[in-house]
């Protein structure tokens, strides 16, 4: 990501949402966007390191976003849903949202970016694997985060080490799709994000509904 | 189809079926945190070695670092995780009395960092060497309280007794790991491919004889 471009890109994405965040009534509701945002602060951060990386590794594209960009992504990504569920909520739904929400912050700006440094070989095609493949990946990997972290709160003794544990399986899955899309399979590497959101999808559907017919029957009860 | 592919397949064989298996039985049922752990150390498994057959089949090889050998520590991390958070506050209470089963355990890391030595004094790259080496510290973190699990008496409520065929596989998938690691360096695919094979069953077997185990806490 060279020249100013990703900071024009940055603030044009950013300022108005910033606007937007003290409109919202529902608390949660501007959490979630306020977490949109933070990826997308997230991603300018990565843009600079992976920057570096890029250059210190002469520029080999291929090893770089295989073995250390989605290290760099995964750890930027990662603290502040950490801080967030270490410091405010280990709910369940909310930290996959904030930690999808994140993902998806990030991969806003990600997308803006390749698009202008591509802007005249872009197509409805490349539009639509972008936002189905990596801006899910984004989204899937931070909120999978969230949801593990769910979990690990539960014991104080898991934080640290489940933390990394569930570090080290996002970074893992992001690697994953990004050798698959840069070879011959692109497109199992575009289905791949899909394919775990459904799932992801249906885990948090069915325990809202659960969650739901449980509220139900205590209502019941009472 | 070449020795070490097949071996890869042999091992992402296995992990997939045990992290199949771990999500319809733990992950999507209420079951103890404990079950959900080491299904995660399943799943990080089967992520490590999808990676490794996915680069193989794109042809990205040959570069000193990759994010599987991070996968690798992952496995461990969630392994030593769910005993040392979970597990081990339940049997013991840090009394000198079992002072001898502490002592013993010591046993494991050991063997996990003999295995080691060939990996070291071998002809591999330096980067190789030393992402071993943290390996087989997580390795071996994870091997003490899995052996020492195997071994402790649990007097008081018998919550480890019940999984000890668990952590004699988790104990098992450690050496062979470090195994297939040492033989890997010195380009021994047979043993690679025996190493693999051994693997891919041990893994099939963890998640089953875990839950096994944790049935029996019911009737405790």
């Amino acid at each position: 990501m060279e020249n100013n471009m990703i900071y024009i890109a940055f603030l044009c994405v950013t300022v108005p949402m910033l606007f937007l965040l003290p409109i919202i009534k529902d608390k949660f509701a501007r959490t979630v966007v306020g977490f949109v945002l933070v990826g997308v602060l997230c991603c300018l951060l990565v843009s600079e390191i992976n920057g570096y990386i890029l250059r210190g590794l002469n520029k080999e594209y291929e090893y770089v976003t295989t073995a250390f960009t989605p290290i760099t992504e995964e750890i930027i990504k990662a603290l502040p849903v950490l801080f967030f569920a270490f410091v405010f909520t280990d709910n369940r739904e909310k930290l996959l949202s904030v930690g999808f929400a994140l993902g998806v912050g990030f991969a806003i700006l990600e997308n803006i970016v390749i698009l202008l440094q591509n802007f005249s070989t872009v197509s409805l095609l490349w539009a639509l694997l972008r936002g189905f493949g990596a801006a899910l990946m984004h989204g899937v990997c931070t909120g999978f985060v969230g949801l593990g972290l769910h979990f690990i709160h539960q014991k104080k003794k898991l934080f640290l080490p489940g933390s990394f544990a569930l570090l080290v399986m996002s970074m893992t899955y992001h690697s994953i799709y990004n050798t698959l899309v840069q070879s011959q399979y692109k497109y199992f590497g575009f289905m791949l994000p899909l394919l775990t959101f459904v799932i992801l999808f249906l885990v948090t559907y069915r325990a809202r509904q659960k969650a739901k017919k449980a509220k139900v029957q205590k209502e019941i009860v009472k | 189809m070449n020795v070490a592919f097949l071996s890869e397949l042999f091992m992402l064989a296995g992990s997939l079926i045990g992290f199949t298996y771990g999500t319809v039985v733990f992950l999507a049922k209420k079951a103890p945190l404990y079950a959900k752990m080491i299904t995660g150390a399943v799943g990080c498994m089967m992520f490590g070695y999808l990676l490794a057959v996915i680069r193989r089949i794109a042809g990205f090889e040959g570069r000193p670092f990759q994010i599987d050998y991070l996968s690798y520590i992952g496995v461990f991390l969630f392994l030593l995780t769910a005993n040392v958070g979970i597990m081990d506050g339940l049997a013991d209470d840090g009394s000198k009395r079992f002072g001898k089963y502490r002592l013993f355990a010591l046993a494991a890391p050991l063997v996990i960092l003999l295995a080691l030595v060939p990996t070291v004094l071998s002809s591999a790259p330096a980067v190789y060497k030393v992402f071993c080496g943290v390996i087989a510290l997580f390795a071996a973190a994870a091997s003490y309280f899995n052996f020492k699990h195997a071994i402790f008496p649990d007097v008081e409520f018998g919550v480890i007794r019940c999984v000890r065929g668990y952590n004699l596989l988790a104990l098992a998938y450690a050496v062979l790991h470090m195994g297939t690691l040492a033989a890997r360096s010195y380009g021994a695919d047979t043993a690679v491919l025996i190493l693999s094979v051994l693997t891919c069953a041990d893994v099939i077997m963890i998640l089953p004889v875990l839950k096994r185990g944790i049935e029996r806490w019911k009737t405790i």
